[in-house]
């Protein structure tokens, strides 16, 4: 993170996938506070991908 | 999208990342209206290409719960009452977790604190049951999510 800070994002998402989602951060950390960490690297992953043009 | 409609995700990024989804949402669609169904899109792969990993206090807490809901169970099979109440039970979980642990000795303590509490539970005297919604997210504590993201 830099100095820049934290900049809050609001999004809509499908109810299922939503719900998918969060039950794979409950499982896989035990709490949903690792919501914005995981959120952070996934963009991060996606923006590297993008730039570098990653076929997954 | 099903019958079931939306939700709203909230959550704090980087803003230096922000910015460089938000101008490549832009140079993409020309419009930061499509935000949300990129992220749609990208979760979605997200969860398809996901492997299923857990950290240690993850597992940990999950193994916690699932004796809890045994407990419980067997409570109510027993004819205890359900009442869903602030217990002593979740102080004693929110006070020792609650204990500022940062070493990895120290979180295996907190671990094994967290066992003497669920010991603390079976034992008979004092024992006040209630029909806690007994998942993992209820467990937490101001300290938990810092011990987590020292996980990752």
């Amino acid at each position: 993170m830099t100095v820049r800070g934290k900049k809050k994002i609001v999004i809509r998402m499908d109810a299922d996938l939503a719900d998918e989602f969060r039950k794979h951060i409950i499982d896989k950390y035990g709490t949903i506070h690792a919501l914005s960490v995981v959120f952070e690297r996934i963009i991060k992953e996606y923006l590297f991908e993008v730039e570098h043009e990653v076929i997954p | 999208m099903t019958v079931r409609g939306k939700r709203i995700f909230t959550f704090s990024i980087d803003s230096d990342t922000a910015e460089e989804f938000r101008g490549h949402i832009i140079n993409k669609y020309g419009t930061i209206h499509a935000l949300s169904v990129e992220f749609e899109n990208i979760i979605k792969s997200f969860l398809k290409g996901r492997k299923k990993r857990f950290t240690p206090l993850a597992q940990e807490k999950n193994r916690i719960w699932q004796k809890l809901r045994s407990i419980v169970d067997r409570m109510e099979d027993e004819g205890f009452t359900s009442q869903i109440l602030e217990t002593d039970l979740i102080r004693i979980i929110k006070e020792k977790a609650g204990v500022d642990r940062r070493t990895v000795n120290n979180r295996i303590a907190l671990m094994k604190d967290m066992k003497i509490i669920t010991g603390e539970i079976v034992s008979p005297s004092g024992m006040r049951i209630y029909d806690l919604d007994l998942n993992p997210m209820n467990m937490k504590t101001r300290k938990m999510p810092e011990i987590l993201i020292e996980h990752m």
